[in-house]
């Protein structure tokens, strides 16, 4: 008995946890950020400096032992600035994915369920929001929110609502026509029930992919933002306006220009890697 | 077909419409007193009330909307608040420099991509696969602003070959083309890679193939053809995206397109001068939607006659509502 193949159903976590540490890609990716959130939650006893200590006999220096990455324009150490500045990117970034999957998963879902009117006026708003480039809707949410690290998460957030409840649309249209959601409205269910227990469990897989893809895309929003002087307050060492500030010394220093930008790729090179694991192990065509 | 089209032309006059009315919104709400940053500090009330009369600010949110909607339908975008100078002017002078940059920039995307693409799914698992996904993903993810900054450390600063900044001559273009398109090569590799290994599953290629058929062939006339959809979706939004200027690569090498016009205005809430962009913007973008979704059309001729299918449907629909 013991060796017969067991029935038991597997569900859908337990096939991606099986399949994830195959994929050499989604493993590099998921150790990388792991890394990169040792440093977001103990960088500050990583390095000696404070992000903010100026050391004027010490300017511009290359890299060296007790400056591992050199220092800056104004002798700050270039590794607790990085160090400090990776909280920004990482919370920022996790935030605002999280609000725009928030907001948008609710009016995909929605559009999605109800369909009819409500589908109608949620995707013609969605046509008008997304042919606003996601920049400009940022920069001016960014204006009108004013500069800080909750304004700039909250701006990103609302920018990315439309592809979230576009796919989240998508997925709860397909869902809705299985069986088992006939079956639920049969005994009666109520809506958010149906939606809750049976729809988003089923609809969650590509959304779940686009967020990790997304974290990555909201990164080099926020240095985008931290570059032309908006967002995160610009005298905290944001990545973008730490490349920012260097971009004038890059002929002599290039190390001010080459490190920061080092270290937003390959965060976002991480998440990356990791989306495209993830959307592999959940690929229900690809059997093992 | 032709009816489509048309319908959907006439479609974005409201979206622009409601395009118009949300960022006017949202720069209403947005905190700045345009007199202020425009007189200085220094300047009188009296001053200040007479610049707010100038240009309408005195006036609520309806009544601002309206006037700036009604100089709209006479051609007129307004003036900028800080510079005086014509908007429509402004933006018909900077967009050239705009799509010039938008379109060579989508070219090198297709131009590199596709071919790695291809070849990526011809000879899936084998090393040009493997080298290929690498070096798309890493592309990918570099911001390219940054990818910009260290082409002009390279080819400016250090073998000072090509001109930092300017706009006058073709080797201005070569950096920031190179910055903006290889990264949506490498977008464009990806995916093309990614459908054209659904289509190669497909039982007609099977079938193709199993008929004894070239295999060169078999990928021109079954593959290539059918898996270029998203490929064309990819290319259209890229290139939507791009005609709002790109404001970090416009920025790093002084190339006066929409991107740093439209960054300004928002910075110095500049109302006429953001709406304007963004009126253009959208226009664009309803346009090139449009051609993507004629290019689908060319791609695969069953669309075509879908399009026509679902305006049948719709019209029967609302026959029946009725």
């Amino acid at each position: 008995m013991k060796n017969e193949p067991s029935n038991k159903r597997r569900s859908q976590f337990s096939l991606v946890m099986r399949r994830l540490p195959k994929n050499k890609g989604a493993v590099v990716g998921l150790v990388i950020i792991a890394m990169l959130l040792v440093i977001v939650l103990f960088g500050d006893y990583l390095t000696p400096y404070d992000y903010y200590h100026q050391d004027y006999m010490n300017m511009f220096s290359f890299p060296s032992r007790a400056h591992p990455f050199g220092t800056d324009s104004f002798g700050r150490d270039i590794m607790s600035r990085i160090f400090y500045g990776a909280r920004f990117s990482f919370w920022v970034s996790v935030g605002s994915v999280i609000i725009s999957a928030i907001l948008g998963g609710i009016l995909g879902t929605v559009a999605g369920y109800y369909g009819g009117v409500a589908d109608t006026i949620i995707m013609r708003f969605l046509d008008v929001y997304q042919s606003i480039p996601g920049l400009v809707l940022c920069l001016s949410f960014s204006a009108v929110f004013g500069p800080g690290t909750f304004t700039t998460m909250a701006a990103l957030g609302i920018t990315g609502i439309g592809s979230y409840a576009r796919i989240l649309r998508g997925s709860v249209l397909q869902a809705k026509g299985n069986d088992y959601v006939e079956a639920a409205r049969a005994v009666k269910a109520s809506d958010f029930h149906i939606i809750v227990r049976h729809i988003i469990p089923n609809a969650i897989s590509p959304m779940i992919v686009s967020m990790t893809m997304g974290v990555g895309t909201d990164i080099i929003s926020i240095a985008t933002l931290g570059f032309v002087g908006m967002g995160i307050p610009s005298h905290l060492p944001e990545w973008g306006a730490m490349l920012s500030e260097g971009r004038s010394y890059m002929g002599i220093y290039p190390h001010l220009v080459l490190i920061p930008g080092i270290f937003i790729m390959i965060t976002v090179l991480s998440f990356n890697l990791f989306g495209d694991g993830l959307r592999d192990a959940m690929d229900p065509r690809l059997k093992d | 077909m032709a009816g489509y089209i048309v319908k959907r032309i006439l479609w974005l006059i409201p979206i622009t419409l409601m395009v118009i009315i949300f960022v006017y919104t949202i720069l209403f709400f947005a905190p700045g007193d345009a007199a202020r940053v425009a007189l200085g500090n220094s300047a009188s009330e009296e001053a200040i009330a007479e610049f707010n009369a100038k240009y309408g600010l005195d006036l609520g949110y309806f009544p601002r909307l309206f006037n700036y909607i009604k100089n709209l339908l006479h051609g007129d975008m307004g003036v900028s608040y800080y510079t005086h100078v014509s908007v429509s002017k402004q933006i018909a002078d900077r967009l050239p420099y705009t799509i010039l940059m938008a379109l060579l920039a989508t070219a090198f995307g297709l131009i590199v991509g596709l071919p790695m693409g291809i070849l990526a799914a011809t000879h899936q698992s084998t090393w040009i696969d493997s080298l290929a996904m690498a070096v798309t993903m890493f592309f990918s993810s570099m911001p390219s602003f940054w990818f910009a900054l260290i082409l002009v450390m390279i080819f400016s600063i250090h073998l000072k070959i090509l001109p930092a900044v300017g706009y006058e001559s073709w080797r201005n273009y070569i950096m920031p083309v190179i910055a903006i398109g290889l990264q949506l090569s490498a977008i464009v590799a990806r995916q093309s890679r990614s459908s054209m290994l659904e289509v190669i599953r497909s039982d007609y290629v099977t079938t193709a193939r199993a008929k004894g058929q070239k295999e060169s062939k078999t990928i021109t006339d079954h593959v290539l053809r059918n898996s270029m959809i998203p490929v064309v979706t990819i290319t259209g939004t890229a290139l939507a995206g791009l005609m709002g200027g790109a404001l970090l690569i416009e920025q790093i090498f002084s190339i006066p397109g929409l991107g740093t016009y439209l960054f300004g205005g928002i910075a110095s809430n500049d109302v006429p001068v953001v709406l304007g962009c963004v009126i253009v913007i959208a226009m664009f973008h309803g346009f090139l939607m449009l051609l993507v979704d004629l290019v689908y059309t060319v791609v695969d001729p069953r669309l075509k006659s879908s399009i026509i299918a679902a305006r049948a449907r719709k019209t029967n629909n609302r026959g029946v509502n009725a």
